[in-house]
């Protein structure tokens, strides 16, 4: 098996089979007197199975009982409890220490091996991470409650904090979404507390792929941080989006992360909603002016324009066209929400508007 | 046709002799007919087959990875069933019993911080020597999971049994032992991943059980608020991206405890139904720019229905998505067209069509996830439960 320790050699011999295990009472698994949603177990699953569920039964946590739970995670990967057993049987035989300038102990380090090897092998399976997050919080001695490490030396805990971050990037270029793989460099980051070096990697991502919804929220996650929503900051983060945001009108992420953006804002919130708003003016009054998320958006920093400052004629009457496009032609699958927020913003901004947008009609 | 036994089949087998039998329809009409009706209607009896086959056969040595979790296979098997109104004519009353039976051979009844169901009877260490010494092997290598105590619940009470053999009040205190500082819930003792999905299991089982009196209320609220997103989504804990299957977890299990309305801006609500509404293509997808599924027909426009806005789609491009979906040869659907079928996603594309009340199938509850026929028979049991002492 691909997933095993060293110790265990290649042709494959049951347990019931292999002289040092003898002293095991094997146990089969007690379905009851009816069994449903049965599985055909093969004859391996059913031998590893019996055997663990013997060790289980005796209490024993050695290193024979490691490598055991290696055929049972390699059986069936999902088994949280195999996995516990494992980790139960590390620290009873004193596997895990803490990491330090020169790196972690030789044993310790076999078992990070074997989890990212094992990520590496079934990276969308929720234990295989959740084993390499107990791992990582035994080597800095990280305190889930009070959000403390053991561990203080810069040199020791620069090591791991790379090591995760490259496990992380390696599995994310396999699949750039992947959903566990970017939860555990989120709680990596989170308890190193350095986010210095992220927004480069998203930058990355974004040009590889400016559709890649996960970059998008760690972009978020990176720069909601830094605690920084000053107008400045905004302006300049607004700037930086725009670049992407050019690339593909029709992508629903960047508009996303802009609402997201702004609405962190203060009271420069209008100011940067009209910014927004001036932007896509020109796509708007042009064809390239399909794309629904950003229409929604405009649409709806109006909205909120109009609800908080001046009134203008002009953008209620636009706004109203837009909204009857959207319902005909650009987003008809959609054409009964279109219809809802027409309803809205006009019962909202109607009768301050009417006469003027009267006027307008008349005018025009 | 294929024999029960097919559905389990792999993929490439189920994908050739699908194209295979467009191929020949060619030349027989009868058989255009036939084959293209999976396109067009729902293929029920193929589909309460194929969930005899997961509830009541052996299934291949394929599903040693689902091993854990039997309990949600049978939950998925037997809702379906009820969606699909054949619990009672598919399933003889003996073979129900028999569910029944194996349902409660993998409750855990005491201590009471491990009590609930286990998914599989891979450790079930009741008769164990372990158990006869007087002793249990520790809670984090024996103990119930939040999952399988909800689907254990959901599936007797599809099967209109009247819960009297679970233990209430432990099954409770199981559950309250799981929730964690932030609020959140771990999936079991055993087990300390901690997320959306198991906050909502535990939200129903309180529900279920009709007492929300053993857990803290206010810090599960301020998790789910805590993991809202930027997109007007939901995700599995604080920063992670949203997602369509913890944005059902986290707003159905507002709803059971109502309190949805008071959790929520008008603003953020208006965020919550566009970002659910953008999700449709033909199907849904589960997040922004990612491929549409079957299941999130059922998360995305569960949490629509929800949101009192499940007009607001469009309904035929979504039954046409997830009919193209159904496997014409042995039943069940896949995730996608010409994906190979399974438990969840068959269950889940019933209980999407449910939701849009095509023709035929009987009406699912957006915030339990089993059928309004067996949430009637639940609330029996609640005025039956009143003023009752725990037993
Ligand atoms: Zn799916």
């Amino acid at each position: 098996m691909s997933t095993s320790d060293d110790e265990s050699t290649t042709p494959h011999v049951f347990y019931k089979d292999r002289p040092e295990w003898q002293d095991v009472q094997p146990i089969p698994s007690d379905e009851g007197p009816s069994p449903v949603v049965a599985i055909d177990y093969s004859e391996q699953f059913a031998d590893v199975y019996n055997y663990i569920r013997g060790v289980i039964n005796t209490g024993e946590l050695s290193r024979r009982v490691l490598s055991l739970t290696c055929d049972a995670i390699g059986l069936n990967a999902a088994n949280y409890t195999v996995w516990q057993l494992r980790r139960d049987v590390l620290e009873a035989i004193g596997v895990p220490k803490l990491i330090d300038e020169s790196g972690l102990d030789k044993e310790f380090e076999k078992e990070f091996t074997f989890c990212e090897k094992m990520i590496e092998n079934i990276q969308k399976n929720y234990q295989v991470w959740h084993h390499q997050k107990a791992l990582v919080s035994w080597a800095v001695g990280y305190d889930e409650s009070t959000k403390t490490m053991q561990v203080k030396n810069p040199e020791a805990l620069d090591i791991l904090f790379k090591r995760e971050l490259q496990l992380t990037k390696d599995i994310l270029s396999y699949d750039a979404k992947n959903y566990h793989a970017w939860q555990h460099r989120q709680w990596i980051l989170s308890i190193f507390k350095d986010y210095s070096g992220e927004l480069e990697y998203v930058n990355q991502l974004l040009t590889d792929d400016v559709r890649n919804n996960s970059a998008w929220n760690q972009r978020y996650f990176v720069f909601t941080s830094m605690q920084d929503f000053s107008q400045e900051s905004l302006t300049e983060e607004l700037n930086a989006v725009w670049e992407f945001v050019k690339v593909a009108l029709c992508n629903e992420s960047p508009w996303s992360y802009l609402r997201g953006l702004i609405r962190l804002a203060g009271d420069c919130r209008p100011t940067l909603q009209k910014e927004v708003v001036a932007r896509c003016k020109p796509f708007v009054s042009k064809k390239e002016g399909t794309s629904v998320p950003m229409l929604g958006l405009y649409i709806e920093f109006i909205d909120d324009l109009l609800r908080n400052g001046e009134p203008d004629p002009e953008e209620f009457a636009e706004v109203v066209c837009l909204l009857e496009h959207m319902i005909k032609t650009i987003d008809p699958i959609r054409a009964k929400y279109w219809d809802y927020i027409m309803t809205k913003f006009v019962n909202a901004h109607g009768d301050s508007e009417l006469d003027k947008f009267t006027k307008v009609e008349i005018n025009a | 046709m294929a024999t029960g036994k097919s559905a389990s089949c792999s993929t490439a087998e189920e994908s050739s002799s699908k194209s295979q039998t467009r191929t020949n329809s060619k030349n027989n009409e009868m058989e255009i007919f036939f084959n293209r009706k999976w396109r067009v209607e729902l293929l029920k009896p193929y589909h309460v087959r194929y969930c005899r086959h997961v509830l009541l056969s052996r299934l291949s040595s394929g599903y040693e990875e689902a091993d854990t979790q039997r309990m949600t296979l049978l939950h998925f098997g037997i809702t379906s069933m009820d969606i699909l109104n054949s619990t009672e004519s598919a399933l003889k009353r003996e073979e129900r019993e028999n569910i029944i039976n194996w349902i409660y051979h993998l409750q855990i009844k005491e201590p009471a911080d491990r009590s609930g169901f286990q998914g599989s009877s891979t450790f079930m260490f009741k008769s164990l020597s372990y158990v006869q010494n007087g002793g249990l092997p520790p809670a984090q290598l024996f103990s119930s999971h939040i999952t399988m105590t909800y689907a254990a619940l959901v599936s007797l009470l599809t099967l209109g049994d009247d819960l009297h053999r679970i233990d209430r009040k432990n099954i409770l205190s199981g559950v309250a032992a799981l929730q964690n500082s932030d609020g959140s819930f771990q999936a079991s003792l055993g087990c300390s991943e901690k997320d959306m999905r198991f906050v909502y299991c535990a939200v129903c089982t309180c529900y279920m059980l009709n007492d929300f009196s053993h857990v803290n209320v206010p810090k599960l609220i301020e998790f789910i608020k805590s993991s809202f997103t930027f997109e007007g989504s939901f995700s599995s804990g604080y920063g992670v991206e949203g997602h369509a299957a913890y944005t059902f977890c986290a707003v159905a299990s507002l709803f059971l405890m109502d309190r949805f309305e008071e959790s929520f801006s008008e603003n953020e609500m208006e965020h919550l139904r566009r970002w659910c509404l953008m999700r449709q293509e033909y199907g849904f997808s589960g997040r922004p720019n990612k491929a549409e599924d079957t299941c999130y027909s059922y998360w995305v426009v569960a949490t629509l229905t929800l949101l009192d806005s499940v007009h607001m789609f469009h309904h035929p491009r979504n039954v046409e998505f997830l009919l193209g979906n159904q496997n014409p040869i042995c039943g069940g659907i896949g995730k996608c067209d010409n994906e190979h079928v399974d438990p969840l996603h068959t269950f889940m594309g019933l209980a999407g069509l449910a939701l849009v009340q095509y023709e035929g199938l009987n009406p699912i509850n957006p915030m339990l996830t089993m059928s309004e026929k067996a949430v009637m028979h639940m609330r029996k049991l609640h005025l039956r439960w009143k003023g009752q002492e725990y037993c």
